[in-house]
């Protein structure tokens, strides 16, 4: 399956002229710490389309989770959006009131958290939960919502549901857990479905039937799914495109192919790389060090202490989100080198003459 | 020498507190009037003249700055009476009821099996049994005996009874945090190890289940006085001619519609000030020898 | 067998499941179910297995948190279960521990001088030059600066904590250190230099480990030998490569197969084929085996094999036909009478044993392949990491 860029493929209907479902668009969110002001997220921009699948990749404490609790309105109140839009069917959600905007995305943005347990009430049964926002929005009748929350139930591939509707969520298993929580955020049936880390507590036999039925529903429904994880594995066996965060920021956005072919970022190479492989018996190439606290950010591009390619412009130029290619984005200084496979002229050259491969993009001509 | 680092940095957090400082200098004054009764007033709580009952406070420098009771006492000499043996007692029966709900409740959460069924019941019985019946069992069993009038003995009989119906708390609050404890890796980690049953105990278990516990002690110094004025009626109370706050607050709020509330008021604002104090002090020093709160 | 520094010798440990106002005891969770393993001096035997399976428990038992059922524990020969008080705890030196999550493994109220220095403390050492001076040594060994020892854990970030606790493991100088998913917990650019320090420390000071893992990517890359837990039991064991490249029982060759690549060209999901027993022609259309449902539970497991409840091979096979004569009521399961597996499968638990087709005997002084599965074959095409 080869991967297509062309954003009107397999479009859905009712998504209105073709247009993404869901934008992103340069989106910062700040912390209020004891310490200070802390950016979560900066500058996050991205498009979700009907049936694609996009992967937000990242570390512990990229933003990768914050920025989607800010697409649904859940930021805690010490965090803030300070800058972008969230635009879903044509209206910015980042405008409206904190109650318009959770009633917006509880029509159209679902989200499946990764700790079911956690997010599923112990004390009502599974059938009550998949149906309180139905029973409370649309005044379904008992009946009806029972027969609603077996039809979800269904849907998920839970076994037997007539009967488990009744049941509690510690009578489920892990994965049976996951689905419920996957069946509840479809009981509005939403336009984009927003999945955090939905497999991390999976075992991996049944972390592939979870992904599997995502992907069955996602194609069913033309749904977007964005999926959150840290996992380049998953993201490889079911995203179409990817988005790789580092520190708060997008660092390289592609199509998922190309991506692991030829990486744009050095972070990404690196990631790629550090993944133990059959063929590797020596040393694990690592990634020295680890990411930076939010309160102690570097100068210049964020990941440059830990780069293996870093320049002198590197420490003080932060670079932009460029596009070093068709479909391909990167904010690194010397994404054509990456790309290309090989590192960056050395400072010593870059000193007398501009890299030439400076030149064409407006990305790194900022030398000087 | 870790240890002393520890405490120089509490102290360092501490100080950036000003609620720290005034309720440490409240509960200071309050030891220093336990302690020196006569720095605060030159009259004795016992001369009483009944007809000078229930005079309003007449100010600081008069013969009575806090008016006087009922019995024509001063309110301000038996105030400061009332505190030695108030605050004696209440550090005596939270101090030895502690001992023994936590000595209890880490038995039962640590080793469970028998010794929890024992002291589980136990608790149980105890709570069921009612405190009054308990005292007045009691009553009738030293009626006779003479306890002598020094310090300790006016409030030995009170701190009897209120130790025995006071530690099941603490037993319980400990056993469940003990419960959760002693499953985490940390305890598994020292278990591996070799560690003995006391040194995973007290190193390991104690220290990070005692947090809950210690939010308890301020609120129940303040019902131990609050249950020695009840106790007080049976005859068990601090000995006459001694005298409590606990004493004083039951006698005053039998005026407070009867055009002398100041009777109530001043002891009661004495509690009031002192245990939220002691609120402020404990919690400031919990955060204090928390390592994850001193950055 | 030659110079195995720690032999199991069919481990049981059953954890007793009491009900009813009597506490009588109702039956058992089989969490280690009869396991023999060996580990080699100086190598690395990775234990992997799903959630449930009895690898934790194994690992519990090995460092003696927990009392085996029965069966034999040996290290370096001797049983531990023979050897007086103070031997056991002089064994209980030579293996050590190294927990998943550094998060909770790590007391927060004591000091990381403290954490490491405590194996000293415990067994009443004092190393030459002082026990300061050690725990400076052993947190220069896992590359953290001695300077930090008196910070707290907090402090410190997950990958470094985890330094910490491998310290801590190493104090005693143990000849066996048992990792329990070590780096699970820590993200991906981390995993990477604890698993490299896992190794330098083995080549250093000739550690043998047992690495348990649900992460099979990290276990080929460290483990030399592997073992592969189902409900308690073995079901495959042998060479790494071996296990990888040619795995022989049909959970081992689902397990591979769910295994996220990091490769876009192998899919997980491909829309055409989504069951289980259409993908069992595998290998061919390169589609994952995904097992149905969930492994059972240990309280109760299946009869015979305990994989075939869930087995994509079993039904597929020419033997699987219905019985004329059932040797138990059908209506015994829900899904009995969808479901064929061979009577053998359902009635004989397969015992390990090593598969002629297996590239016989390995590697000299390694541990032969074997597989507990009544038709253990390889696939036709095995798809096992790209």
């Amino acid at each position: 399956m080869s991967a297509v860029t062309n954003p009107g493929t397999r479009q859905a209907s009712d998504a209105g002229a073709g247009g993404p479902l869901l934008e992103v668009t340069d989106l910062a969110v700040e912390f209020r710490t004891p310490d200070g002001v802390v950016r979560a997220v900066d500058g996050l921009s991205y498009r979700v389309e009907a049936g694609r699948t996009l992967a937000i990749v990242g570390e512990s404490g990229s933003g990768k989770s914050v920025s989607s609790l800010a697409v649904l309105g859940l930021l805690p109140d010490t965090a803030r959006v300070t800058r972008g839009s969230v635009r879903l069917a044509g209206t910015d959600l980042l405008t409206l009131s904190r109650k318009a905007h959770r009633a917006r995305c509880g029509d159209q943005v679902a989200m499946v958290f990764q700790d079911a347990l956690a997010a599923l009430n112990p004390v009502h049964t599974v059938g009550y939960q998949l149906t309180e926002a139905l029973r409370a929005r649309q005044g379904l009748s008992r009946g009806d919502a029972r027969r609603r929350a077996v039809e979800l139930l269904d849907l998920v591939k839970v076994p037997n549901a007539k009967a488990r509707v009744k049941e509690y969520p510690h009578q489920f298993s892990g994965g049976m857990r996951q689905r419920v929580m996957i069946a509840s955020a479809l009981a509005m049936d939403p336009d984009v479905l927003i999945a955090d880390e939905p497999t991390t507590a999976l075992d991996v036999t049944v972390q592939a039937q979870v992904l599997r039925l995502l992907a069955e529903i996602q194609a069913e429904r033309q749904m977007g799914l964005v999926l959150i994880t840290h996992d380049l594995g998953v993201v490889a066996g079911v995203a179409d495109d990817v988005t790789v965060m580092y520190a708060g920021r997008a660092v390289e956005q592609a199509p998922v192919a190309p991506t692991y072919t030829t990486p744009a970022h050095p972070y990404t190479r690196a990631l790629l790389r550090s993944i133990p492989s059959a063929s590797g018996t020596g040393r694990l190439p690592v990634i020295p060090g680890r990411p930076p606290s939010p309160a102690a950010m570097p100068s210049g591009c964020p990941f440059h202490p830990r780069c293996d390619a870093v320049r002198d412009i590197c420490r003080t130029e932060v670079p932009p989100l460029a596009t070093p290619a068709e479909g391909r984005t990167s904010a690194c200084h010397f994404a054509e080198d990456i790309m290309a496979g090989h590192d960056p002229a050395p400072d010593a050259a870059a000193a007398d003459a501009p890299a030439p491969n400076d030149g064409p993009n407006n990305g790194g001509g900022d030398h000087e | 020498m870790n240890d002393v680092g520890l405490v120089s940095a509490a102290w360092r957090t501490l100080r950036r507190r000003p609620d720290v400082i005034v309720a440490a200098l409240i509960v200071l004054f309050f030891a220093v009037m336990a302690a020196f009764p006569r720095l605060f007033t030159a009259t004795s709580p016992r001369t009483c003249a009944i007809r000078e009952a229930r005079l309003d406070p007449q100010g600081w420098g008069a013969a009575h700055p806090l008016g006087t009771d009922a019995l024509g006492c001063d309110v301000l000499a038996t105030l400061v009476a009332g505190v030695r043996p108030s605050l004696l007692l209440a550090f005596v029966v939270v101090g030895a009821s502690l001992l023994i709900g936590v000595t209890l409740g880490l038995l039962a959460g640590y080793y469970l099996g028998w010794a929890d069924y024992l002291i589980s019941r136990t608790i149980e019985v105890f709570l069921v049994v009612p405190l009054l019946l308990a005292a007045l069992l009691l009553l009738s069993l030293f009626k006779n005996v003479d306890l002598g009038a020094g310090t300790f003995d006016v409030i030995l009989l009170p701190a009897v009874v209120l130790i025995l119906f006071n530690w099941m708390g603490y037993a319980r609050y400990v056993r469940a945090s003990v419960l959760e404890a002693k499953n985490l890796d940390y305890v598994t980690a020292a278990r591996s190890l070799g560690a003995s049953d006391l040194r995973i105990m007290f190193r390991h278990v104690l220290p990070n289940a005692i947090g809950p516990v210690t939010a308890l002690i301020p609120t129940s110094i303040a019902a131990v006085i609050g249950t020695e004025a009840v106790l007080s009626f049976l005859g068990i109370g601090v000995r006459p001619p001694a005298t409590s706050w606990g004493i004083q607050i039951s006698q005053g709020s039998e005026w407070v519609l009867g055009g002398a509330p100041h009777i109530l008021i001043a002891p009661l604002v004495c509690l009031i000030a002192a245990v939220l104090s002691l609120v402020v002090l404990g919690d400031a020093l919990r955060d204090a020898l928390d390592p994850r709160l001193t950055a | 067998m030659s110079d195995g520094v720690l032999e199991v010798r069919e481990l049981v440990k059953h954890y007793p499941v009491r009900s009813g106002l009597l506490r009588r005891s109702t039956g058992a969770v089989k969490a280690v179910d009869g396991v023999s393993l060996t580990l080699e001096r100086g190598k690395t035997l990775g234990l992997v297995g799903e959630s449930g399976s009895g690898k934790s428990t194994l690992a519990r038992v090995l460092v003696g948190i927990e009392k085996p059922t029965s069966g034999a524990v040996l290290v370096d020969g001797e049983d531990v279960a023979r050897l007086s008080r103070a031997g056991r705890k002089q064994l209980r030196r030579d293996v050590q521990m190294v927990f998943q999550d550094p998060y909770t493994s790590l007391n927060p109220r004591m000091s990381v001088s403290e954490i490491v220095g405590e194996p000293f403390a415990i067994h009443g050492i004092d190393p030459a030059g002082g026990r300061r001076a050690a725990v400076g040594e052993l947190l220069e060994l896992v590359g953290l600066d001695p300077d930090h020892a008196n910070r707290y854990p907090h402090q410190f970030s997950g990958g470094q904590r985890q330094r910490v606790g491998i310290a801590r493991a190493l104090a005693l100088r143990p000849k066996i250190l048992v990792c329990d998913e070590p780096v699970s917990a820590l993200d991906v650019s981390v995993q990477g230099q604890v698993i490299n320090l896992l190794e330098d420390l083995q080549a250093e000071l000739g550690l043998s480990y047992l690495f348990v893992a649900h992460d099979l990517g990290v276990v080929r890359h460290i483990a030399h030998d592997v073992a592969v837990m189902y409900l308690g039991r073995i079901v495959e064991q042998g060479p790494e490569a071996e296990v990888y490249d040619g795995a022989q029982h049909p959970y081992t060759q689902a397990l591979l197969s769910a295994v996220p690549v990091p490769d876009p060209s192998v899919r997980l999901v491909e829309a055409s084929t989504s069951e289980a027993g259409s993908a069992s022609s595998s290998g061919v259309g390169g589609a994952a085996i995904v097992l149905e449902g969930d492994p059972p539970s240990p309280v109760d497991p299946p009869s015979g094999c305990p994989f075939h409840t869930r087995c994509w091979l079993a039904p597929t096979l020419p033997e699987a036909q219905p019985d004329p004569i059932p040797s138990y009521p059908l209506t015994d399961r829900a899904d009995a009478g969808l479901r064929l597996v061979p009577t053998a499968c359902e009635t004989d638990g397969p015992a390990l044993v090593p598969r002629p087709e297996a590239g016989s005997g390995g590697a000299p002084g390694g541990a032969s392949h074997v597989v507990a599965c009544h038709f253990a074959r390889e696939l036709a095409a095995p798809r096992v990491e790209a």
